[in-house]
């Protein structure tokens, strides 16, 4: 399993290469250059910016060179460890990402323990008294979380606690050590949102993987022992079944992190999303391979950490 | 499905087998299955309404969807309440919310359909030729994947989005390329973990070639797993048509994609006009409900054992 | 006659007689600006710092290289003075903001301004060695600007003259009526020769490098959380301003924005007006929070209009704009965009020239009888079916719009569409996409039409004369569409001191664009909109969203009754 996990570790940098050229490429040939958005503006009002203007500016930041140019000239940089200027700021890039990844981090995990605390309870119930009213309602709920789409569920609680309750979480962000207080309040309602599509999915897992356990030869042996229902549940079904559910959470976390950029703006959290949808309005594309990179990296990571999991915690299981 | 053959589908965990489901007829199929899985019933008549609005269209949406409607002495109804004269009210310039919401499936079954048949079908023959073929052709493919995986998707479709232009046509695009990762994924593992079992190792030990164990071993298998993919990403497909719209990137702003509808509301304030989001949002929310109680129904008939862990385990996203 | 001519002279710029005081001197026309004037008496200050929100993440730092309102100058401008603004309570005048007073020569070709006593942050005098400098950077040949070029229409690089360290000497390459009008924008702000000489120009855009005079310092410039200023105590305006600080938190999403304004996170929005708010929003906030949020609008800030991209069929005919300008409904679509049931309507027809500055160019009356804009619409649209039919479309075409995604614009472009399907047969597919990517378009003409908006920058009714018929290419005219007579006029005018033969030359640019050719349809007057705590009094509405962006003269009076809706 060593040479396993060697050998994915070192697959990582074709395939960051494989991202970074991706997004790169991608960017290249959308319309709009960071040029046009520091003249015309990223948003709102613009002057009547002139050709001679925009290509002068190109000249300056470099965005005239060639595409393969100015891709290799930011890769040697990176591998010297250094991430280049925000092409908006004008600052370092790394200034901006340093503090938000810990803040986006925060959040996902978060929705994550959420969805994983809600999620295994209402999947195990469901799947103890399957095909009953209770299992109706849960998998009715968690149908409820695939098919509400992220964002409108965000604008819908900001609307209803706006209204209702007239609270909004204060704005002006502080970290979890700074202030605790004020930093669950503030990620509470995002968590949840996010925490809500998760729960879905996490609780069908989990569902699923209690019923197969539950038929399972082993525990026909601790029943025909005499053991007690709940104690067959509790220590040996559940046990077994919870895997498959940490490893899906696994490659969820992944998929998390795309729903965390709707929900950051929605809710204003200063991590990665907004900084993301920022340089993507701002065609900062320092700023946005660096996120790229950053996410991909950890993405990677943490699937290679779940498969490796995966294959150490069920000995029954080896990948070839 | 065969009658009488016994398909084996392994996970890595366990080796199970699941009988497929004695050959009868379609109706009685269909009765048994609704009696056995309400939900999925439930589900599968949701689909069916939302085939018929969008074929019967024309016929049953009072006004056309892009009409502004005008009324005597010129005045045009913006945001009007629901109420007899427009049952569901009237949308920000004026347009009938009930003819949008019927056009509207047209479009949802649209890039659902095209979604599923061009990116499902796709990526489920990639997927098969990754597991299927030799290593560099895997290995290529695998690196692909997992670029895709690592990049949020909201990027790459972002952009494809802002190159190509906004068009249903191209959002179905945008959707196919979202899918790959998942589905080439997905598909790959399992048919990896059918290649590897007891019957197919047999098989090819008395030399059957690769195409006969491909279609008479692994393809019932995947018609399962296709089934099941293809009624998951339908609603998928339509949920993300309404954030790609929610982003500024969907359809046009006057076709009456339901997704386009919600945006234009959220944008013109919940509190105003709640109608104008909330039949929009309902529509997406059932319609996708529909489809994930029918494809859960499916994953439970067809593959009852098909819920154990690993990679099988991310099929039932 | 000269007295009669700056009598005109005054009048046109704005200066109301009686307020300010002027002496006759053999020279020229004098005017002095007392300070202080009668309401900064008025004003309370409050320990406390003004919160506000705003939407837009500020990249560059340096108001000379500016190109854009929310992102750039409303950050910055809080930190400088001009050499003259727009009186912030009666923002149609221009007094003096640097300066003490100026005189004008005889044959107006020479501003000379006096300097009050001020300082830079840093402690150094305002001397006149700073405004030569300051103007010169502004006309610096080769240097980007895209909001202060105008400038280099009036104004020859280095041929100000110092007198004194409290005087200089500005001449101007004609007599025009516009001078101090463009010299009194919010972007033609003075900087300190000892700290920006030596500033590299991407040294000078980053935050805090630069330091001005101003009623604030930047405190600290977080990227998407907030922007921070601290009070100037050394201001030289004593007693202003009048809060301890000001901080805008940076946040992003509209309906967020709206709600903290609902639950009083905020006090106030930025600018405080930006065409992003429009009106109806605001007065749903005022009457939701039973008037603690105060809606605050410009009526006629901002313009939504067409652009024809001319380098292919179909609106490469003339003949096919023409049917287009006359077959829009304006009426309808400024109904349908700008009115709301329980507010009434805050926009009005789109006009080819602002009515700014006290100067009607295009009044209601006369449009209601003109081509395009007289109701009912059925003589225009049959002349217009005729044009398409001669042109060969008889049953239409197909074409593409190119248009940003901001709500009210979209909700344009849907009427305009549809309006255009049911009268003329013309299939409109909407792309509606973010800004730098609707720009990008506009500027390489991929798409048959584009809808885009423009704010009125100076008040004055040349404003859009020089936006969209002075340039050639780029984002205001993007296939350089000329008319040989519009270009003299529009030469003309800027130099024409009589107001009578001025508005003569405006109404003749106004008949040439009406024929309909231009490459532009002006669609709908939109306002420019915001919130403000009832508690904060001295703000007045300026004409144009582009003025008044300093919050210097701003009090809150917590006793102020709240006022009846």
């Amino acid at each position: 399993m060593g040479k396993y996990a060697i050998r994915r570790t070192l697959l990582f940098i074709p395939t960051l290469l494989v991202a970074t050229i991706l997004v790169f490429t991608l960017f290249w040939i959308v319309p709009g250059d960071p040029a046009l958005t520091i003249l015309a503006g990223g948003e709102g009002d613009s002057g009547a910016v002139l050709p001679e203007q925009l290509q002068q500016l190109r000249q300056t930041l470099g965005l005239d060179r060639p595409i393969y140019v100015q891709y290799a000239s930011w890769l040697t940089n990176v591998l010297r460890g250094d991430l280049g200027t925000s092409l908006w700021y004008k600052t370092p890039v790394w200034n901006h990402l340093k503090d938000r990844f810990l803040v986006t981090m925060e959040l996902a995990v978060m929705a994550i323990v959420l969805a994983i605390g809600a999620a295994v309870p209402l999947g195990v119930i469901s799947a103890v008294k399957q095909d009953t009213g209770l299992d109706y309602l849960s998998r009715m709920f968690s149908s409820v979380g695939i098919a509400l789409p992220t964002f409108w569920l965000g604008i819908l609680i900001v609307y209803a606690f706006a209204t209702f309750f007239e609270w909004l979480p204060p704005l002006g962000y502080a970290t979890l050590w700074d202030d605790p207080l004020l930093n669950l309040q503030q990620l509470i309602l995002p968590a949840l949102t996010l925490a809500f599509n998760d729960l879905a999915f996490t609780a069908r897992v989990t569902r699923s993987s209690m019923l197969e356990v539950m038929r399972e030869d082993y525990l026909r042996t601790a029943r025909a022992k005499g053991l007690v229902e709940m104690r067959v549940i509790g220590r040996h079904a559940l046990k077994n079944a919870l895997l498959p559910v940490l490893t899906v959470s696994g490659y969820q976390f992944a998929r998390l992190l795309g729903g965390v950029i709707i929900v950051e703006s929605i809710f204003v959290v200063p991590g990665m999303g907004t900084l993301l949808i920022d340089s993507i309005i701002h065609r900062d594309f320092i700023v946005l391979q660096a996120i790229v990179l950053l996410i991909a990296a950890v993405v990677l990571i943490l699937n290679l950490m779940v498969d490796l999991s995966y294959g150490v915690l069920d000995p029954r299981v080896r990948y070839q | 499905m065969m009658a009488g053959r016994e398909t084996v589908v392994a996970s890595p965990i366990l080796e199970t087998r699941t009988e497929s489901p004695a050959r009868a007829a379609p109706w009685i199929a269909v009765a048994r299955f609704a009696r056995r899985k309400p939900l999925g019933a439930l589900g599968g008549l949701i689909v069916l309404a939302l085939v018929a609005t969008a074929l019967l269209a024309p016929l049953i949406s009072p006004y056309d969807p892009r009409q502004i409607i005008r009324e005597a002495n010129n005045r045009v109804p913006v945001y009007v309440a629901p109420g007899s004269a427009y049952p569901m009210g009237t949308d920000h310039v004026g347009r009938d919310i009930v003819s949008r919401i019927i056009y509207g499936a047209r479009i949802s079954l649209y890039v659902g359909l095209g979604a599923v048949l061009i990116g499902v079908t796709g990526w489920f023959v990639v997927g098969m030729v990754s597991a299927y073929a030799g290593r560099l052709v895997d290995l290529i493919v695998q690196r692909i994947v997992d670029a895709m995986m690592a990049v949020p998707g909201l990027i790459i479709v972002l952009a494809i989005m802002a190159v190509l232009g906004s068009s249903l046509n191209n959002v179905i695009i945008a959707i196919v390329i979202g899918m790959l990762a998942p589905v080439v994924r997905t598909v790959r593992s399992q048919v990896l973990s059918v290649k590897e079992m007891e019957y197919v190792v047999a098989a090819r030990a008395i030399g059957a070639g690769s195409a006969r164990i491909i279609v008479r071993h692994i393809m019932p298998n995947c018609l399962a797993i296709y089934l099941i993919l293809a009624t998951y990403y339908l609603g998928f497909a339509i949920i993300l048509e309404a954030s790609l719209s929610f982003l500024g990137v969907g359809v046009p702003p006057d076709v009456p994609s339901w997704g386009g509808m919600l945006t234009a509301a959220a944008q013109g304030h919940v509190t105003k006009a709640p109608w104008a989001g909330i039949f929009p949002g309902l529509a997406i929310f059932i319609v996708v409900l529909g489809f994930n109680l029918l494809g859960d129904a499916l994953r439970d008939v067809l593959e009852p054992r098909l819920r154990g862990a690993g990679p099988a385990a991310r099929l039932t996203r | 006659m000269l007295a009669i001519s700056l009598l005109l002279l005054m009048i046109i710029s704005g200066v109301p007689a009686p307020s300010a005081a002027q002496t006759p001197s053999p020279d020229g026309q004098t005017f002095i600006f007392p300070w202080p004037p009668d309401w900064v008496a008025r004003g309370r200050y409050q320990k406390m710092v003004l919160r506000g929100i705003t939407g837009f993440n500020p990249g560059q730092w340096d108001v000379h290289a500016c190109g854009t309102l929310p992102d750039c100058l409303m950050p910055a401008s809080p930190q400088f003075n001009g050499l003259v603004y727009h009186n912030p309570v009666n923002p149609d005048e221009i007094v003096c903001d640097l300066c003490e007073s100026w005189t004008v020569s005889r044959d107006g070709k020479t501003y000379t301004f006096h300097l009050r006593q001020a300082q830079w942050h840093d402690g150094q005098p305002v001397i006149a060695e700073d405004i030569k400098f300051s103007l010169d950077r502004i006309t610096e040949p080769g240097a980007i600007r895209v909001r202060t070029g105008v400038l280099r229409a009036f104004y020859e690089h280095q041929s100000a003259q110092v007198i004194d360290d409290r005087t200089i000497r500005v001449p101007i390459k004609f007599a025009s009526p516009l001078f101090l009008e463009n010299l009194a924008s919010e972007y033609m702000k003075m900087y300190p020769k000892h700290v920006a000489r030596n500033l590299s120009p991407e040294d000078a855009q980053r935050p805090g490098k630069l330091i001005g005079s101003g009623p604030w310092k930047l405190k600290e410039f977080k990227p998407n959380i907030s922007i921070e200023y601290v009070r100037n105590p050394n201001y030289f305006k004593k007693g202003l301003p009048y809060f301890d600080g000001m901080i805008f938190t940076i946040v992003r999403d509209y309906n967020r924005r709206l709600a903290a304004m609902q639950v009083g996170q905020a006090h106030t929005t930025e600018g405080p007006t930006i065409g992003t708010y429009g009106s109806e929003d605001p007065m749903r906030m005022q009457r939701e929070t039973k008037g603690r949020v105060r809606a605050i609008y410009i009526p006629e800030a901002v313009q939504t209009y067409l652009v024809f991209h001319m380098n292919k069929p179909p609106f490469q005919d003339p003949r096919v704009r023409r049917a287009v300008f006359l077959a829009v409904d304006r009426h309808e679509l400024m109904k349908i965009v700008r009115c709301a049931e329980s507010f009434g309507c805050f926009g009005s027809v789109g006009t080819f020239l602002p009515n700014k500055g006290g100067k009607v160019v295009e009044p209601p009356e006369e449009l209601a009888q003109t081509k395009g804009w007289r109701r009912p619409k059925d003589q225009d649209l049959a002349e217009a079916k005729a044009l398409m039919a001669s042109a060969g479309y008889a049953n239409g075409f197909k074409a593409t719009l190119n248009l940003g995604n901001v709500p009210l614009v979209v909700r344009s472009g849907e009427v305009l569409a549809e309006q255009l399907r049911k009268g003329l047969g013309i299939d409109l597919t909407l792309e509606p996409v973010d800004r730098a990517t609707q720009v990008d378009r506009i500027m390489r003409g991929t798409h048959h039409a584009s809808l885009d908006s423009s704010g009125v920058i100076i008040l004055d009714p040349a404003d859009y004369l020089n936006q969209h018929y002075l340039v050639s290419g780029g984002q205001k005219n993007p296939d350089g569409w000329r008319h040989p007579r519009l270009t003299d006029i529009i030469q003309a005018q800027a130099k024409e001191l009589e107001p009578v033969k001025r508005l003569r030359l405006l109404k003749e640019a106004v008949e040439i664009l009406r024929q309909g050719e231009s490459h532009m349809v002006p669609l709908s007057w939109g306002s420019s909109g915001g919130m403000m705590d009832y508690r904060l009094q001295n703000f007045h509405v300026p004409g144009s969203e582009q003025i008044v962006k300093h919050f210097e003269h701003i009090w809150w009076d917590p006793e102020a009754p709240l006022p009846r809706n």
